[in-house]
């Protein structure tokens, strides 16, 4: 039923747009398509407990296809999306899900400075922490909203954004309605000031979220505990960015009112939310300095309470900025902090130094702790590089990695789990043979006495004239930890998780194709993260524009 | 900048306006001054005591399962026959919470919807991995294990460890009414033994029911359209997570005697018009459990339990 709806939508479109582009002359046409695919081989002696997700001893394979249109004729924007997912494991790990249809359709028009958009939106308020509705693929959100969309540009420096809608969910949307309104504007004189300020309001569903689930959970609890839940909650939020000379400072401040949430005991409380955030730049001649800080306590903007429970990542309404480095490296990335909606405080200073062109050193800093969830630390990392160039032909990159990773809160393990001590050197070496060809080398070594133990890894990249690139990596855990060994893997073994990747591309479109072995771990996207089950199997992806 | 100021001025005004309409509508729902029986019972009875026969330890078994799980039926026959080597001394309780494509009822085959939020927050709290079957015995963390929940390979000598425990408290479980509409219980707990400095307690009360029919997937025999259902989850009576057994400003709150007691109304589930899938609550099937636990950062352990077969 829902993929009639969604045809009949796209017809509808097409049907407003034919008598617009024949008074006009014909519009401008385009869109782009992405696909993946992945054959799933199982392998029990992957990680600590094997390939046990259903597509490993049912389904075998999966498919997502994302394909977007968009049609603009004098001044009218028609968007749509049609997404596929079969059999697939991107919008929960443990589940295979089917669905195809269009889920993300919208007109937009511009009316002078005005512009109208209804139907499916993104969009994001400031640094978002109030409101940010936004799509990451690779670790299968898509927070689309679905309804009104009013922007009003008042003079070059000043513009007014406000809504009313309910987020998508899947190929429906949650019944939670939520409102906002956004003023940004900026001042470029001598010195530059950017600010703005936002309100939002969401409103709970009261048949489901009140009636249904949050009075019987609060009646059941003990009295000195029971509290009236509202089915509103308010959010409001200033932010500034001042700038002058080689010095810059921001400011984002926002508070919540009161709203039943679940503390990290899993128990309904009724607590308000801040967040305050401060980020300060400052560089002279070859020395750049960067401090951030952030305190939050409870601030989650949520569709109801109920989504945080969810082992997906669903229902998320502000993004909450994360206060650490995002790491590319494959084993600087493996201990990736997610973001603690419950409450954070934390600081990152980063410094980078280059005496010349050729030679950039850059040490950054960071340390989270959260007094709402544990007395613990939660994370902290420090992370150095020193960049070096050999004419013009060869660069290198020598880093070195201390993290301190509170397993217990960030991956759900058992309370005895100790938290990860890892320390992880790390050289890269990029040499352009010629003007078509180049080879890129990683080395990383990860050493740690908890989590699975130690890991090495290696890669080797060679890409021709930018079309062709061939991957080839290995994993291997050198220092398998008896407490975590995988039953059926001997004492001692090694286990290796391999990978050959190859891509090519031609004109506007990619191909990719891979072998790819993959231990169980969290894959953070901003601070966004999620545990992703270990994978073992062939992976092909396409991804073009029109 | 006059212009600056007039909409930076109407988005925190609407702030503020927003901020003055708070809504009240759920205040009528929620019970702030009525029964709370954990703080409002308690007393030190020692005539109770005096005449309060000994019980053994019993064991409890938290099976996590569902319909479309191919190996859950083998689940529940690993806790029938622990049943069965120790008469008596066993509570199974079948929580149907996990990945969807396990727990989700299989549209044409199935009648009913044995899901509940109760049985996804227990399933959280214990930290569940989803991946069905899996379970808790006693919700203990036993030596060797990498967190409370484990394979069913392991319940059979887990539950013979927890045998082997010696308890300090009984559980009473009265039915005082039990009809088509209402179901009136009291729990009494009565502590024999003094119980170290510092420890607290939950009392937690679950609602279970036997003999529903209904499809299951097993992965020897496929679908079976009509396999027998027993000790489902219904529903949580108290907090999933258990309620407080405290007392306000009491030094050993623990000690011989000391008795909390606790009755609950509690309204008989109807099929609601239109769901797609029946509830299945049946008031001639129902099994009163109640489990006392604790219940720290790291610590879930059940020391006690006694189940109540109602009306048959």
């Amino acid at each position: 039923m829902n993929s009639l709806y969604s045809i009949l939508r796209f017809v509808l479109l097409i049907l407003l747009a034919l008598p617009v582009a024949a008074q006009d002359g014909p519009g401008q046409l385009r869109g782009d398509l992405m696909v993946n695919s992945a054959f799933y081989i199982d392998d029990p002696r992957l990680g600590q407990f094997g390939t046990n997700t259903t597509q490993y001893k049912t389904q075998k394979s999966s498919a997502e296809t994302w394909l977007f249109v968009n049609y603009n004729v004098k001044g009218w924007d028609f968007n749509v999306r049609y997404d596929l997912f079969h059999n697939s494991p991107l919008l929960n790990p443990q589940e295979a899900f089917n669905g195809q249809g269009m889920p993300f359709f919208n007109l937009s028009k511009n009316v002078s400075d005005l512009t109208v958009t209804v139907g499916s939106f993104y969009d994001q308020f400031g640094s978002g922490v109030l409101f940010r509705a936004y799509e990451d693929r690779v670790i299968g959100l898509d927070f689309a909203m679905q309804g009104i969309k009013l922007d009003y540009k008042v003079n070059n420096n000043l513009r007014v954004k406000a809504f009313s809608g309910k987020q998508k969910n899947r190929f429906a949307s949650h019944p939670q309605v939520i409102q906002g309104i956004n003023v940004e504007g900026g001042i470029f004189k001598k010195f530059t000031l950017t600010y703005g300020a936002s309100a939002i309001k969401r409103t709970l569903d009261f048949t489901t979220d009140i009636q249904g689930n949050l009075a019987p959970a609060i009646n059941a609890m003990t009295r000195e505990n029971r509290f009236v839940p509202r089915a509103n909650v308010y959010g409001g939020q200033l932010y500034a960015t001042f700038g002058y000379g080689n010095f810059s400072l921001g400011i984002d401040l926002a508070h919540k009112t009161a709203e039943a949430v679940f503390d990290f005991r899993q128990k309904l409380i009724n607590p308000s939310g801040s967040i305050a955030m401060a980020t300060l730049n400052y560089s002279i001649g070859r020395f750049a300095l960067s401090v951030q800080g952030k305190y939050s306590e409870y601030f989650a903007m949520r569709t109801n309470p109920y989504t945080a429970l969810s082992p997906v990542l669903v229902g998320t309404i502000g993004f909450l900025t994360p206060v650490n480095r995002q790491n590319t490296y494959r084993l600087p990335a493996r201990y990736s902090p997610a973001v603690q909606e419950l409450g954070e405080m934390g600081i990152q200073v980063d410094a980078t130094f280059s005496p010349n062109r050729k030679n950039v050193f850059n040490v950054n800093f960071s340390h989270i702790e959260s007094p709402q969830i544990t007395e613990e630390t939660l994370f902290r990392e420090l992370f150095a590089t020193y960049q070096k160039s050999f004419g013009k032909r060869v660069k290198s990159t020598f880093g070195f990695q201390s993290v301190f990773y509170n397993q217990k809160v960030y991956e759900g393990k058992a309370p005895t789990t100790p938290n990860v001590k890892s320390m992880t050197p790390f050289v890269e070496l990029q040499v352009n043979m010629n003007n078509r060809k180049s080879i890129r080398t990683e080395l990383q070594y990860l050493r740690t006495d908890q989590d699975l133990g130690d890991f090495a890894f290696a890669l080797a990249e060679l890409t021709i004239a930018a079309k062709y690139s061939i991957t080839i990596s290995d994993m291997v855990n050198t220092q398998p930890r008896e407490a975590t060994r995988n039953p059926l893997v001997a004492p001692g073994e090694l286990v290796h998780y391999p990978t050959v990747f190859f891509a090519y591309s031609h004109n506007q479109s990619r191909f990719t194709a891979g072998y790819i072995k993959q231990v169980e771990g969290i894959v953070c996207n901003g601070g966004v993260c999620r545990l992703e089950p270990a994978f073992s199997g062939v992976r092909f992806g396409l991804t073009t524009n029109f | 900048m006059k212009t600056h100021s007039i909409f930076l001025g109407i988005t925190l005004g609407s702030f503020v306006l927003m901020h003055s309409c708070f809504d009240d509508s759920a205040r009528e729902l929620i019970n702030l001054v009525g029964f709370d029986p954990a703080s409002d019972t308690t007393y030190i009875d020692l005539d109770t005591l005096g005449l309060a026969s000994p019980q053994p330890k019993r064991v409890y078994i938290e099976d996590f399962t569902g319909v479309k799980c191919s190996n859950c039926p083998d689940a529940a026959k690993k806790i029938e026959a622990i049943k069965e080597t120790h008469p008596g001394r066993v509570v199974a309780m079948a929580v149907h919470a996990g990945a969807e494509t396990f727990t989700n009822p299989k549209t044409g085959h199935s009648t009913y919807d044995f899901r509940t939020q109760d049985g996804n927050n227990i399933a959280s709290m214990l930290h569940a991995s989803g991946n069905l079957p899996e379970g808790a015995v006693d919700r203990k963390f036993f030596e060797g294990e990498t967190g409370i929940i484990t394979s069913r390979f392991v319940w059979a000598g887990n539950t013979e460890k927890r045998l082997l425990e010696s308890i300090p408290i009984c559980i009473d479980i009265q039915e005082e009414r039990l009809d088509a509409d209402t179901l009136v219980l009291l729990v009494r707990v009565l502590y024999k033994e003094a119980v170290a400095t510092g420890e607290q307690h939950f009392l937690a009360v679950y609602l279970s029911q036997d003999s529903l029919v209904d499809y299951q997937y097993d992965i020897m025999l496929g679908d079976i359209e009509d396999y027998a259902f027993n000790h489902v989850f219904r529903a949580s009576l108290t907090a999933y997570s258990g309620d407080s057994l405290g007392v306000a400003n009491a030094g050993d709150v623990y000690v011989p005697g000391r008795v909390f007691q606790k009755r609950f109304v509690v309204p008989i589930k109807r099929d609601a018009a239109g769901e797609a899938f029946k509830t299945g609550w049946d008031y001639r099937f129902l099994n009163a459990v109640a489990l006392v636990h604790k219940k720290t950062m790291d610590d879930f352990e059940v020391i006690h339990v006694v189940e109540k077969h109602l009306k048959r």
